[in-house]
């Protein structure tokens, strides 16, 4: 038995184990090892003047026997209301960005060469990768035509009529789409 | 600063994502304790494991309905206790008027209440592991020895035993393990004999 796994159960018996003492333990522990815990057990309730009459009997393997087919799987998950106002939450920061890129482009469209801007955009993009992918040119916000533009508001639309719709179906927790939803690249396949 | 998880918590919420190793360690922990309890309400030793096993296959069985209101074993214990009497009632016996209290279950000894078939045996095996204990805990070295007795007959955490002995946190886990392996060296022979016997 690893020196390890012994300081893990031993932190267990004191309730001062860690998470990661209780994964060392429940991934790597052995049936020795079960038989250390049970010593350990068994001297903590003797130095507590307390019965270890049992201590040595085994009815673990009764209980194995018994919950062989049993596996309690408990998947922690929000309640209806909470489902709701998650999606919906997320569909108003979704929003505000549009918005906010709306008004950004309200102002440079006053302007000569609105598309023709040498400046980045400012829109920064988490999933933004370091290389383009081969067969497509990424194009930059600042760099868009206004057919292009408003490609991209119409796809935006669409998904955002998408999700509120998932949102209403209890299908937050594929957040996916709405990753997608803030990435406004054109990907154009090179001719 | 995170907030510190209960050990039995930590066990419970890895059995309830389905690692079972985790509630092997529950149930060796526990089991004293269940089966002492359980003996309360059926005099057979015999009988009363069998009673705690089925104490503890229907507690795995509820355990994705534990939120963690109460501490894992109050909630084992009530569900122990309720298992002893249905097995009484099933038996055509009666259970007692009033439940033990969760304190009091080992204060009589269980050992008392059970016809427990090797008693003088049982007895004598007891009594070896006492003297064994108190003659390892005086042969630990001191700092080995200081930290497991402030952390069993004091109740101190781990934090409050460095600040006593003026040592890293670290270094009290270190200690307390160390003096426990030395022990476990000393009473593995007379321990394992009780379950070979």
């Amino acid at each position: 038995m690893s020196d390890k796994i012994a300081e893990s159960l031993s932190a267990l018996l004191d309730n001062e184990a860690t998470e990661l003492d209780v994964r060392r333990l429940t991934k790597h522990m052995t049936d020795e090892d079960l038989e250390t815990w049970r010593r350990m057990c068994a001297v903590k309730d003797g130095m507590q003047k307390q019965d270890i009459s049992f201590a040595s009997m085994n009815i673990l393997d009764g209980i194995r026997e018994g919950i062989a087919d049993e596996t309690v799987v408990v998947e922690k998950t929000s309640s209806g209301w909470k489902n709701w106002v998650g999606g919906f939450g997320v569909a108003a920061a979704v929003a505000m960005a549009v918005v906010g890129i709306g008004l950004q482009n309200d102002q440079l469209s006053g302007q000569d060469n609105q598309f023709a801007t040498t400046e980045p955009s400012k829109i920064e993009r988490a999933d933004k990768p370091t290389e383009p992918e081969e067969g497509v040119t990424r194009l930059a916000a600042g760099d868009m035509s206004p057919e292009q533009y408003k490609a991209l508001q119409d796809k935006l639309r669409s998904y955002m009529q998408h999700h509120a719709e998932n949102s209403s179906e209890d299908r937050v927790g594929d957040v996916m789409p709405y990753a997608r939803v803030v990435s406004f690249e054109v990907e154009e396949k090179q001719k | 600063m995170t907030t510190k998880v209960e050990s039995d918590q930590l066990l419970v919420e890895r059995v309830q994502k389905g690692d079972k190793r985790a509630f092997d360690l529950l149930v060796i922990k526990y089991q004293s304790k269940v089966i002492s309890l359980v003996g309360r309400y059926v005099s057979d030793a015999h009988e009363a494991m069998d009673v705690a096993q089925e104490a503890f296959i229907k507690a795995y069985k509820a355990l994705a309905n534990f939120r963690g209101d109460s501490a894992f074993y109050t909630w084992l214990y009530r569900i122990a206790v309720n298992t002893a009497k249905n097995h009484l009632i099933s038996r055509g016996r009666r259970p007692p008027g009033t439940d033990i209290d969760i304190d009091d279950v080992y204060s009589d000894g269980g050992l008392s209440e059970l016809n427990h078939i090797d008693s003088p045996e049982a007895s004598l095996h007891k009594e070896q592991v006492e003297q064994t204990l108190s003659k390892a805990l005086k042969g630990l070295p001191d700092d080995l020895r200081t930290a497991l007795m402030l952390r069993e007959f004091d109740g101190l955490s781990y934090e409050d035993i460095a600040q006593v002995m003026d040592c890293p946190v670290g270094t009290v886990r270190s200690r307390i393990f160390r003096a426990r392996e030395a022990i476990d060296k000393q009473l593995e022979p007379i321990l394992e004999s009780a379950v070979n016997s």
